[in-house]
């Protein structure tokens, strides 16, 4: 017991200090970072936006690998699977929430259905879809392969996402970081931008495994509460 | 227990429903290539008797010095360009988004005249390039990242 609770507060330290992190540079990124030549201090929403987004993206590759896991008969990958398709359906709608408020003043609309915008959107429900499944489903392998299909198809949205700015004519502009002649960002931005993803993934990461820890406390509990059941039917 | 069955059955259908709306929305997008977001000039102007009636979309830059903006009746009229063969003139009712200027790129909904020389806009859209600068930089905006966003075929 007492190695147990160890170990969870050594994740909790990692949690919160993260989460430090994360606030801290988006602190620096409200009040202290440069502002921008085109739009002002309104590009600031940036430092959340963006990180978000390869947060949501991040969620989607990880479930792809947990999901093959489970193809090849892990079935214990599935709960870590729901925990990662919880934790990226919270950052793309904050991903689309952001860029909602961020595209009103600069391109004069929340939302338009421009491929960007409109693909970012199934994302949300493929994993609105994942977790509704999960739910429903019974336990058993049937649940393992039909959500572990889903897992892998929503990896699917991902490239079709990063490239949608660039097979199609859209609102939103093309990639400013991952694109051919280098990027298109003031060093100065570029360097916190990176910084903030980077801290947002670690932060996903451990979300996703405080969730899955929660999760499979919630299995033992169940199994624990019917044994005690099936005990309490046999004495009587 | 029949309760806890029909609530079970909801859920997949719900489940089902999602499901098939991201796909057919997925395959939408990719199959149909003749679905675009918005028509260049050339095409608007080649197209504009067939498209007479119907509202569309044309994306095209805020062509310099053409920008009259009367803000006691909010009307905004300046001449959408693809720098080459087409010019529109747009008119627009209602105060654009602070980041619209001479050489910026827009996207105009609205319906377009029998000749494609004039549209009537009911939303503009301000669609700007993938570059973030600090202040001390140049306050240009680079045109050829734009031009290569929206006049892509």
């Amino acid at each position: 017991m007492g190695q147990k609770s160890q170990v969870s507060s050594r994740g909790l330290m990692a949690g919160i200090s993260s989460m430090l992190i994360c606030l801290g540079l988006w602190a620096y990124g409200l009040f202290f970072a440069i502002t921008e030549a085109h739009q002002g201090d309104v590009y600031r929403i940036i430092y959340l936006h963006v990180p978000s987004a390869f947060t949501c993206f991040f969620c989607a590759l990880v479930l792809f690998i947990f999901s093959i896991k489970g193809l090849r008969g892990k079935s214990s990958s599935l709960l870590y699977g729901k925990a990662t398709a919880e934790v990226g359906l919270l950052f793309t709608i904050i991903t689309l929430a952001t860029g909602s408020i961020w595209g009103k003043p600069t391109w004069g609309v929340w939302w338009t259905w421009d491929a960007r915008l409109t693909t970012t959107f199934i994302l949300s429900l493929l994993y609105c879809g994942y977790l509704l499944l999960w739910s429903a489903m019974q336990p058993g392998s049937g649940r393992v392969k039909v959500c572990s299909i889903l897992g892998i198809l929503i990896f699917a949205d991902v490239p079709i996402i990063y490239k949608s700015v660039t097979w199609w004519r859209t609102l939103h502009q093309p990639p400013s970081i991952l694109r051919e002649n280098g990027p298109t960002m003031a060093p100065e931005i570029l360097y916190l931008l990176l910084s903030c993803s980077f801290a947002v993934i670690c932060l996903s990461v451990w979300m996703v495994w405080i969730r899955s820890q929660n999760l499979k406390l919630e299995e033992n509990l169940n199994k624990a509460s019917y044994q005690q059941l099936e005990e309490q039917e046999a004495n009587s | 227990m029949s309760q806890g069955v029909s609530k079970n059955q909801n859920k997949w259908i719900i489940g089902g429903i999602v499901i098939a709306v991201a796909i057919i929305g997925m395959s939408l997008l990719t199959l149909n290539e003749n679905t675009v977001y918005f028509y260049t000039p050339d095409e608007a102007v080649a197209k504009a008797r067939s498209l007479q009636g119907q509202e569309i979309k044309v994306g095209g830059m805020v062509k310099g010095g053409t920008v009259n903006w009367e803000p006691e009746n909010l009307m905004l009229s300046f001449t959408l360009s693809d720098y080459g063969m087409h010019d529109i003139t747009v008119s627009h009712k209602g105060t654009p988004p602070d980041m619209f200027k001479e050489d910026q790129g827009v996207v105009v909904e609205g319906k377009i005249g029998p000749d494609g020389k004039t549209f009537v806009s009911r939303r503009l859209m301000v669609k700007h390039s993938e570059e973030y600068k600090a202040p001390d930089q140049m306050h240009s905006v680079d045109k050829e990242l734009l031009e290569k966003s929206i006049f892509k075929k």
